[in-house]
């Protein structure tokens, strides 16, 4: 099947950030098995990302600091997380193994997790990227041990006397088999089978056998002594996760509107391959009915996505973190920073009257450097506080002229561009050409096309 | 009224827009005049942060308060007294003058079960109406939107006085308003370009719903801004600002059945005194100012009052001089149809304590269903997701 312009920037919307000009022309005429191949073999190599302020875990005792220097030390930390969150984004951008990072996000969100501890958080980052295109099982097993899970789910606080059941609850609900696939008794005795799954302050995985309740627990109808990983391997063991995980990829990559018999399909295949995350992903993008028009142009967008698509189309770079997270924090994805362990919620929930105003007019604000007339909420929290907020209101960017003169040099009139910006058409063009003569005609054809409605769908 | 009404058809963003044809969802719009008397609203005041309850209302008699904050314990100095027992920080004159006349009715003790002590989620929990171990993506006046009784589905139904719109105000179909300025508002919308020919993609359908309703809602919001401006003094500063646009909207009779505002800086883990007397001075007068201009247009009658925070503080002082996150706290119903003003329930019982926290005795939700009930005459269980029992304030 050959791709034509469309299909190739539908494929780049869905398993990345989109594509920049060049490249949807260079794989336009291509066949989808190439262009897929091409996707994956970019994004095959895993790169760690690193904290700006190394911080060697465990070598600070919270107890042997002064009340300043442990002032100093969540300082260090939050610094370090807000430029962690900007360094994933500007690898979004940059980096050719955008269906990594993609797909990471949409970990990120599946397995929401947040903690105040750097080390903590780049540990649990960089496993979800280390995994986003391996093997669930993997992943699951991996996250399930990670500190920052651990101890926002305060299994930590689950020990033989006082089972503490948030981790065994949202691993069954969010991260496996979805609602309604359990009962409470489930859950009761899967936290008791979690019991002694803890972390060191040195940000390793341990388990205290002396926490741990070694008695027999009756789990989905089974009775045994079961330890967490027996759980574990339970919940994948049941088709129930498949399926519950394809659907949820389904909605994040094709469609919110599910093709139960679409589904049906993908998640048997993924089941069989023992839950091998790539193998599912090829089985979406090499299918006929992924490029069918009911699936093109159908998704709004994330704040991510638009963040990154911007910078990534129109060669344009936030230059510092906080206007980076001041822009997720007014769209409401702001990443690190989950609203809660079921993460966000995708779609329609991302648009309300004052995101709809600065989604219209991001680009424009992007490619002037401009200024955005709007404080995001303050969480309350002092430590969270926006002190100058007044400042971060301007988007400090950087335009690469040259790059984006360079990129666009083909473009002749206005609904070629319009047929690069927007997967789906829209009545009213300008009617323009765009000429190197008249050094606005581009700009100004851009800013037209970005805020309209349109340009929010993917 | 009718001049606004002629006003808002001929600059209303439809109206305008000649050749774009107006969608069903805005046929049998509600009457475009204004809100006749009798038109009960709602504003609802939040204080982020987690504001300390204890030493906003504070039981002067009683020893234990004393024993647990020895250094930042409020005095009788520190007070204006209500009741032999009851005092109030003296910060809130303003609150102080409300209670005098009646018009202040203070809920002890509310709060939910298994309390969170995370600002996000517990504030995320009083928005949502959800219980705690429950993550709700509507909140409850979003919900009130999307219950679409009449007068209620429009997003200028719901005003929220800031930039961005708090989770409160979403719903799964309808959002309320955020603007700080009408002006400015209608400014950033007036150019846009919006289609309304993509009924086959549901999701583009409902951005463009979204965008037109707000440009429809900046137009009314902007018309009405203009009716009545208010000479009153309120504080400076956005929260001051918040109110004087809110009292400007009521008396200008926007339809509009909520309004929300926050004042944000409670979390005063260190050297609490001085700031929540800074915060509370700011708070106690801007709302006496908007009591009072409300009352001085015949509007005080159809209003009610609310007053929350995310959580109360730790009973115990810690050793910054300052309190920690905690429970239950109280809230501030003030109107001038309470049923019950002064003092509505029993103060926080300091002996038994969760931990060192206050048990809660009153749940949120039934402030909330009280509110939507006897209020706003609608079907609080729909929106809130099931029962809860009205209490006595109005």
């Amino acid at each position: 099947m050959k791709l034509d312009q469309k299909e190739v920037q539908h494929l780049y919307w869905r398993a990345g950030f989109g594509g920049t000009y060049k490249e949807i022309t260079k794989y336009t005429g291509k066949s989808h098995q190439d262009v897929v191949n091409d996707l994956s073999k970019k994004a095959a190599n895993y790169k760690p990302l690193k904290l700006a302020v190394p911080i060697k875990p465990g070598e600070v005792k919270m107890k042997d600091l002064s009340v300043d220097e442990r002032k100093e030390f969540q300082k260090t930390n939050r610094t370090n997380i807000r430029q962690l969150n900007f360094d994933w984004i500007q690898l979004m951008v940059n980096d050719e193994g955008a269906l990594r990072e993609k797909m990471a996000v949409f970990w990120h969100n599946h397995f929401a997790c947040m903690s105040g501890q750097s080390v903590f958080t780049i540990n649990y980052l960089n496993s979800i990227r280390k995994h986003a295109l391996g093997s669930f099982r993997d992943m699951l097993f991996a996250i399930s041990k990670e500190p920052a899970m651990l101890q926002y789910l305060n299994n930590q606080q689950n020990r033989k006397k006082s089972p503490n059941e948030n981790f065994a609850r949202e691993v069954m609900e969010l991260f496996t088999l979805g609602r309604d696939n359990y009962t409470e008794k489930d859950i009761k005795e899967a936290a008791r089978a979690f019991t002694g799954w803890g972390f060191e302050n040195t940000g390793e995985f341990v388990f205290r056998e002396k926490q741990h309740d070694d008695e027999s627990k009756t789990i989905f109808g089974k009775t045994d002594n079961f330890n967490g990983d027996d759980v574990l391997n339970m919940l994948l063991e049941n088709k129930q996760t498949a399926h519950y995980l394809t659907q949820k990829i389904y909605a994040y990559l094709v469609n919110d509107q599910l093709d139960e018999k679409q589904i049906q399909s993908l998640s048997k295949t993924f089941y069989e391959s023992d839950y091998n995350i790539q193998t599912l992903l090829e089985d979406i993008f090499l299918s006929k009915w992924f490029y069918k028009s009911e699936n093109i142009g159908t998704r709004i967008k994330s704040p991510i996505d638009l963040l990154v698509g911007i910078q990534k189309s129109f060669h344009v770079k936030l230059n510092e973190a906080d206007p980076a997270i001041y822009v997720q924090t007014v769209l409401g994805q702001k990443l690190l920073y989950p609203p809660n362990v079921s993460g966000w919620d995708e779609g329609k929930s991302w648009i309300d009257s004052s995101t709809i105003i600065v989604r219209s007019k991001l680009t424009q604000m992007l490619l002037l450097s401009g200024a955005i007339d709007i404080l995001p909420k303050q969480s309350g929290d002092d430590f969270e506080l926006f002190k100058n907020a007044k400042k971060l209101r301007k988007i400090n960017s950087q335009l690469d002229v040259n790059a984006f003169k360079n990129e666009f040099a083909s473009i002749k009139n206005d609904v070629e561009l319009m047929h690069y910006m927007l997967q789906i058409d829209t009545p009213k063009t300008m009617n323009i050409s765009i000429s190197k003569e008249d050094k606005g005609s581009l700009f100004r054809t851009i800013a037209y096309y970005s805020q309209l409605m349109e340009y929010q769908m993917c | 009224m009718k001049n606004s009404r002629r006003h808002f058809l001929k600059h209303s963003a439809l109206a305008s827009a000649g050749t774009m044809f107006i969608p069903s969802f805005l046929h049998g719009s509600s009457e475009l005049i204004g809100a006749a008397k009798g038109y009960k609203k709602v504003v609802i005041i939040q204080l982020s942060g987690g504001n300390d309850g204890l030493n906003t209302v504070v039981p002067y008699r009683n020893d234990l308060y004393y024993k647990y904050r020895p250094n930042i314990g409020l005095k009788t100095s520190d007070l204006h007294t209500l009741t032999d027992e009851v005092g109030i920080n003296n910060n809130l004159t303003g609150l102080k003058y409300l209670y005098d006349e009646g018009y202040l009715s203070i809920i002890n003790q509310v709060g939910y079960p298994n309390p969170n002590r995370s600002h996000f989620r517990s504030m995320d929990i009083w928005q949502t109406a959800s219980g705690s171990d429950e993550y709700l993506n509507e909140g409850w006046i979003g919900r009130y939107l999307d219950s679409q009784c009449s007068g209620c589905d429009k997003p200028y139904h719901a005003i929220e006085a800031d930039d961005t719109l708090s989770l409160a105000m979403k719903g799964k179909n309808n959002t309320g308003l955020a603007l700080t300025n009408a002006n400015k508002f209608k400014q950033m919308l007036n150019e846009q370009d919006v289609h309304l020919d993509h009924a086959e993609n549901e999701n583009l359908s409902y951005l463009n719903k979204i965008y037109t309703s707000t440009q429809m809602s900046a137009e009314y919001v902007f018309d009405h801004s203009k009716i009545y401006k208010s000479k009153k003094e309120y504080p400076k500063g956005a929260f001051g600002n918040s109110l004087k646009l809110i009292a400007e909207l009521i008396i200008s009779q926007s339809e509009t059945k909520v309004y929300y505002t926050s004042l944000t800086g409670f979390d005063t883990h260190v050297g609490q005194k001085g700031r929540q007397a800074r915060l509370f001075e700011n708070y106690s007068e801007g709302l006496k100012t908007l009591v009072l201009d409300l009352k001085e247009n015949n509007m005080l009658d159809d209003t009610l009052i609310m007053t929350f925070s995310e959580f109360g503080r730790r009973v115990k002082e810690n050793a910054s001089r300052g309190t920690d996150h905690g429970t239950a706290n109280n809230v501030f119903i003030v109107g001038r149809k309470l049923k019950k003003p002064g003092i509505y329930n029993a103060m926080p019982d300091l002996v038994n304590l969760d931990k060192f926290d206050l048990k809660y005795q009153v749940d949120f939700r039934n402030i909330y269903a009280t509110m939507l009930e006897k209020w706003m005459d609608v079907d609080s269980s729909k929106i809130l997701g099931k029962e809860f029992k009205p209490l006595q304030f109005v």
